[in-house]
């Protein structure tokens, strides 16, 4: 933050502009083959094979609560981020669109307004002409301590609308 | 300085480690043998190291423990104190706290602890202060014919300068001595010549060497101030005294010879062995790396093989054939270097069935057998807590009190024996008590008493059926909860676990005589043969070591057992799930289903699947971290082609509610 000019990878979620520092993206590719885990925590999409790495894929919008898109249209690009343990783990979002500049004076603090469980995962806001784009700390949105509050609130919800949804449990006795 | 201590940090945490397990080790020796010397000596020794090593590393809290423990150490040695239970209790304690503090220390954490309360413990302990500080002598004490033989050789070198005599003194904690001198002497050699060191250079090269003073016969130039200047420049030197040779040979009161008469060895020969390192050591993540990089070339043997049979390329035939043998031979390599002997484990026993019998105020003779027996190290990584639960199953339910003991005819002193040997590709563990027996009666009525069993069952079921219900979740046989055991919680998770694992738990006992545990465990985890199933369009594998066969069943065959259902299988009843259901799938209409049958105790049962795909060889994986803790997946490994798959643990797999349904069935 010191310099005045600081490289981010722009992408979108959901019409939403998103921006992370170019130093946390390792690399950005398309969506491979996901293979899905049973009773993994919801956000997680499964697992792919990364040049013989297996690595957990995470779908953004679940992670962040925004509804998911259907089937036909569903997001082939991922960004490949290290978490905390230099573990490669993949993102998926909507689209990437490009590196950019964002300078300094161009930055302004999150809006106090904005304290939900995640906003530590939020570094700022940038302005891009008319655009805002909020810049993210990818590491911390993938990291464990917020992911599982992030679960443990859906948790909640979902039990508490557990009796409209008349999935299987997998817990269940099968005859 | 700072610097040099961060470099010499992993020797000396590597040091206290080994040092600790000495006196761990030898303590328990001791409480048995209160007069073996021997051992005393050895552990004043490793006290005496380990004060001295904390001490230059400047840990003045563990240096001020470790000195009073060598106190008592020494007081033991000299006779004036006994090694009482209670002493002894106090030393581990003591012993406890360092090797917490050392953990510490490798993670990192460099506060220093209050260990004052146990240094006070010991201090009330100790009946009379060792009388310290006997001024050792300097020089080398040298007799007349060696002092003969050394003029000899210095006249001999004619006028190269004239000769002192040396004498360096060390710092006694000093850390590495014969590095130290072996400086020296090479900082002295820049300036003149070396006649002699004693003891030899030899040994010091070898780090043969740990005395803080040694003598060197230098010839030079220049005068007793360079030298001085030059060995004060080394670091850790506490004093050095310098002598003219002639000097000290006037002071003995030797006369000079005569040259000419005595044939003399110009130079003293310098021998240096030069024969290579036996082992090195290699950091664990490098050997998994290696590991994981051996697991990648097999997945793209079989890759290769596939490309050369789909494309029929003959011509590349040989040349796989090759590459099959190397990659086979490089996994057997890699996997017998990441063979580690159970020992590792196994020492760490002794202190805790000691601890636990003095809590239940029973005698046990602890018996290891089959230490050097070797396992693959993640196997290893994971038996420690399900034997620690054996062991103590053993103590606390198995051996009977002394007093009980003897009543009987027994041998006051109880027998827990633990045994590891190897049988073919598997390894087996047992712990075995010669205690009071696993009384099927008993547990019976427990059974009956918590509903885990009925009345018509109770009738039919063997003694062997009866013993093994003690792995059923939330069993406990033990009259009341102790601290130790008898939670309930016990059999279950050691039987999770080794299943996990893809090992098997067995019991045999008899009323009376005792208990016999056998764990039989695989010897490696990370590559192993698997069945490769399909669920849903998705290809899951099962490790060939929990299949009995395959087979196929009739819509019609399915009953219904209570809320199971099961077929009959060759006369037997094998209780059937749909992984599709236990995966969260909804179910496949079809007549006639593939499924696998699942070897598992008390009775096998069926999985059915979507379709077999067929058998090869997988590489295990670990999931990531935030995957982990999922119950019935195993790991995960990657196809010839590209195909990333979820390997389960069927056993794990259909979870608490579907074990209990088997289990109802069973009678």
């Amino acid at each position: 933050m010191m310099s005045n000019e600081k490289q981010i990878v722009l992408f979108s979620l959901d019409g939403v502009l998103y921006g992370t520092d170019v130093h946390q993206v390792r690399e950005i590719r398309e969506v491979q083959d996901i293979t899905p885990v049973p009773y993994a925590p919801f956000y997680i999409e499964g697992v792919t094979n990364l040049r013989g790495e297996v690595i957990p894929v995470i779908d953004l919008r679940k992670r962040f609560g925004i509804k998911e898109k259907s089937r036909g249209e569903k997001s082939k690009i991922m960004i490949i981020v290290q978490n905390e343990d230099k573990k490669a783990v993949g993102i998926i979002v909507d689209s990437v669109m490009e590196v950019m500049s964002v300078s300094q004076s161009d930055t302004e603090r999150t809006p106090d307004i904005l304290t939900t469980v995640d906003s530590d995962c939020v570094l700022g806001i940038a302005k891009r002409g008319e655009d805002l784009i909020i810049l993210l700390d990818l590491q911390k949105v993938i990291s464990k301590k917020n992911a599982e509050a992030t679960e443990a609130i859906e948790e909640l919800a979902t039990s508490s609308a557990e009796s409209s949804t008349p999935e299987t449990s997998p817990a269940e006795i099968s005859g | 300085m700072s610097e040099e201590i961060e470099q010499y940090m992993e020797i000396f945490i590597q040091e206290a480690k080994e040092q600790l397990e000495i006196i761990t080790q030898s303590l328990l020796e001791l409480e048995k043998n209160p007069k073996n010397q021997e051992v005393i000596n050895e552990i004043f020794r490793a006290a005496h190291t380990l004060k001295g090593s904390s001490g230059m590393m400047g840990f003045t809290d563990i240096q001020e423990l470790t000195h009073k423990m060598e106190d008592v150490f020494d007081s033991i040695r000299k006779g004036l104190m006994k090694p009482s239970p209670d002493l002894i209790d106090i030393l581990f304690e003591c012993v406890d706290a360092l090797e917490k503090r050392i953990n510490h220390l490798e993670m990192g954490e460099r506060k220093e602890e209050d260990f004052s309360y146990l240094v006070e413990k010991i201090e009330s302990c100790i009946t009379e202060k060792r009388d310290t500080n006997e001024e050792e002598e300097i020089s080398p004490s040298l007799s007349m014919e060696e002092l003969k033989a050394l003029e000899a050789e210095v006249n001999s070198l004619g006028n190269a300068g004239e000769c002192f005599f040396v004498t360096v003194r060390l710092n006694e904690d000093c850390l590495f001595k014969s590095a130290r001198a072996y400086m020296i002497i090479t900082a002295l050699e820049k300036i003149g010549k070396i006649v002699r060191c004693f003891p030899e250079i030899k040994k010091i090269e070898d780090g043969k060497f740990n005395e803080a003073t040694f003598n060197i016969l230098v010839m030079t130039n220049y005068g007793k101030e360079k030298i001085e200047e030059v060995v004060k420049k080394v670091s850790e030197v506490s004093d050095v005294k310098i002598k003219r040779f002639k000097e000290e040979l006037q002071e003995k009161g030797a006369k000079p010879i005569d040259i000419q008469n005595k044939e003399v060895h110009l130079e003293p020969k310098i021998e240096v062995d030069f024969s290579a390192v036996q082992t090195i050591r290699v950091r664990r993540e490098e050997l998994d790396k290696l590991m994981n990089l051996v697991g990648e070339l097999i997945i793209n043997k079989i890759q290769l093989l596939r490309l050369s049979s789909d494309y029929k390329l003959d011509s590349l035939k040989t040349t796989l054939d090759s590459i099959d043998r190397l990659t086979s031979e490089l996994h057997n390599l890699v996997m017998r270097i990441r063979m580690v002997p159970v020992g590792h484990i196994f020492n760490r026993f002794p202190r805790l069935v000691r601890d636990i019998a003095r809590k239940l105020g029973k005698k046990v003779n602890f018996i290891i057998e089959g230490k050097e027996i070797e396992v693959d190290r993640t196997v290893l990584d994971e038996i420690g807590e399900p034997l620690l639960h054996l062991l103590r199953n053993a103590i606390d339910h198995g051996i009977e009190p002394p007093e009980k003991r003897e009543k009987i005819g027994k041998p006051p002193e109880g027998t827990v024996k633990l045994t590891a040997e190897r049988k073919k590709d598997h390894i087996l563990i047992t712990v075995e008590d010669d205690g009071a027996g696993l009384d099927p009666e008993k547990i019976k009525r427990k059974a009956l008493e918590k509903g885990i069993i009925s009345e018509a069952e109770s009738k039919v079921m063997t003694a062997q059926q009866l013993i093994d219900l003690i792995f059923l979740p939330g069993f406990s046989t033990s009259e009341k909860v102790t601290e130790t055991s008898g939670r309930g919680v016990g059999m279950d998770i050691v039987k999770t676990k080794i299943e996990s694992l893809g090992g098997t738990v067995q019991i045999e006992s008899a009323v009376g005589k005792g208990t016999k545990v056998t764990l039989t465990l695989p010897l490696t985890l990370a590559i192993v043969k698997a069945i490769l199933i399909k669920v849903a369009d998705q290809t899951y594998a099962i490790p060939l070591n929990h299949i009995d066969e395959v087979i196929r069943i009739k819509k019609s065959e399915l009953k219904k057992i209570g809320d199971v259902s099961a077929i009959n299988l060759r006369g037997n009843i094998l209780p059937v799930f749909h992984l599709r259901k236990i995966l969260g799938y909804m179910d496949l209409e079809t007549e006639e289903y593939n499924a696998v049958v699942i070897n598992r105790d008390p009775i096998n049962f069926g999985l059915i699947v979507d379709s077999i795909v067929g058998m090869q060889e997988i590489v295990i994986k670990t999931l990531d971290e935030s995957l982990k803790k999922i119950e019935g997946i195993a790991g995960v490994t990657i196809l010839g082609d590209g195909q990333v798959v979820l390997i389960l643990d069927p056993a794990n797999l259909i979870g608490r509610k579907r074990k209990d349904a088997i289990l109802r069935i069973l009678s």
